[in-house]
């Protein structure tokens, strides 16, 4: 798949990285909010899968999410966060979220919510 | 066993071994090594040392130390292992039950080494999930069994780490079906936790158990026996399953040559047997 993976932390990019080695899957990387909806809205046939992290300077993650979603962007998107609160999780599932990885998360726990959305 | 040398690899051997009775020798500490390295990268923590430090400092508590402990034991089960079954029970045996079904008929599913209660609580919200969509299933019954107590009193806690949790469960289902304790742990509520039964149970004796049950999983249970053990647990569980039943073992594990009491079935790339 070709993932965009939305996060301020260079760490959580760092260990995406690594989880993602040799796993067949390409990804890209955007740093804050308003990047990402730049390079998406470039060209949003480059991605099958968005990891979107909620809290980042400028665009939160959720702010994100309504944005693709008002775009009618139907790329998939699973949040990546520290946020482990049922009604945090359930308002981002509402928005259009497919899926939610709390953070600390392993590479077994990435690979197969990437693969469940396959 | 060798003592492990290295002296912060042995400082989290005995941290585990306390904690779930699991040892780390000098023999497999390369793989404990692997494994908190791990941890380090997930917690954002730069070295080994560094996590030996905040552990000694008291910095690993709480849904942290859980995290420790199952990447460090290699926890690997998790909810809906293996999809294609439960979508085989879902989209193909409960339905075909239906049909057949007498008035009134409970149906009974057994999880026959349900370890921490991961596939029981599966199928169950699978039977919520179902009801809810409007089949008929109302009295369905849940019974798991397990030799180990441990493994038992896990699924009676119906309790899960943040690790645990994610592993196999739909975000959607986790928040339906589960609420958050205090501690960071997830809990099934008790609309799942209802239907399901559970009994410490050896399948080489089996007693106590009464009555037929519709459904049987025996995912991964006999890769541990000899043959010869194999067609006695099967021959022995083959007496709790009615004509038509069904009789489900794990993805890499097959009845060939073991029993000719079933059919073997397959629905989509799912194979499962059915009771003759």
């Amino acid at each position: 798949m070709r993932i965009l993976s939305i996060d301020d932390s260079k760490s959580v990019h760092a260990f995406i990285v690594l989880c993602l080695e040799n796993s067949g899957h390409s990804l890209q990387l955007a740093n804050n909010g308003n990047q990402a909806l730049e390079i998406i809205t470039a060209s949003p046939d480059n991605f099958d899968l968005i990891l979107l992290d909620w809290e980042m300077p400028g665009l939160t993650g959720p702010e994100v999410l309504e944005q693709l979603m008002k775009m009618k962007i139907t790329i998939p998107v699973i949040m990546v966060t520290t946020k482990n609160n049922p009604e945090d999780i359930s308002r981002v599932l509402d928005i259009g979220a497919r899926e939610y990885i709390m953070k600390p998360f392993t590479k077994d726990i990435l690979l197969e919510k990437i693969q469940s959305l396959g | 066993m060798e003592k492990i040398k290295t002296p912060i690899l042995l400082y989290f051997a005995n941290l585990i071994e306390k904690e779930t009775g699991i040892i780390y020798s000098q023999e497999n500490s390369y793989q404990l090594e692997n494994r908190l390295l791990e941890i380090c990268k997930a917690l954002e923590i730069e070295t080994l040392e560094n996590l030996f430090k905040l552990a000694q400092d008291g910095g690993i508590q709480g849904m942290k130390k859980q995290f420790l402990m199952d990447v460090a034991t290699n926890n690997e089960t998790s909810f809906f292992r293996d999809s294609k079954t439960f979508k085989a029970f879902e989209k193909f045996m409960v339905p075909e039950w239906l049909c057949k079904k007498k008035e009134g008929q409970q149906l009974r599913i057994w999880s026959v080494a349900s370890s921490f209660g991961q596939e029981p609580y599966s199928l169950s919200m699978l039977v919520q999930e179902m009801v809810e969509s409007g089949m008929k299933l109302n009295s369905a019954e849940i019974l798991c069994t397990d030799i180990s107590d441990r493994a038992l009193k896990r699924v009676k806690n119906a309790t899960y780490s943040h690790l645990e949790i994610q592993r196999g469960l739909p975000a959607n289902l986790m928040v339906k079906y589960f609420e958050k304790t205090s501690d960071d742990s997830w809990k099934v509520k008790s609309e799942i936790t209802q239907r399901v039964t559970s009994q410490p149970m050896n399948l080489l004796n089996i007693y106590g158990i009464r009555g037929l049950y519709d459904i049987v999983f025996c995912r991964n249970v006999l890769i541990y026996q000899n043959e010869e053990k194999k067609k006695e647990i099967i021959e022995n569980l083959s007496a709790f399953i009615p004509s038509g039943g069904y009789f489900i073992m794990g993805a890499a594990e097959s009845l060939f040559g073991l029993s000719d009491k079933f059919n073997q079935v397959s629905y989509e790339s799912a194979i499962f047997y059915q009771r003759k």
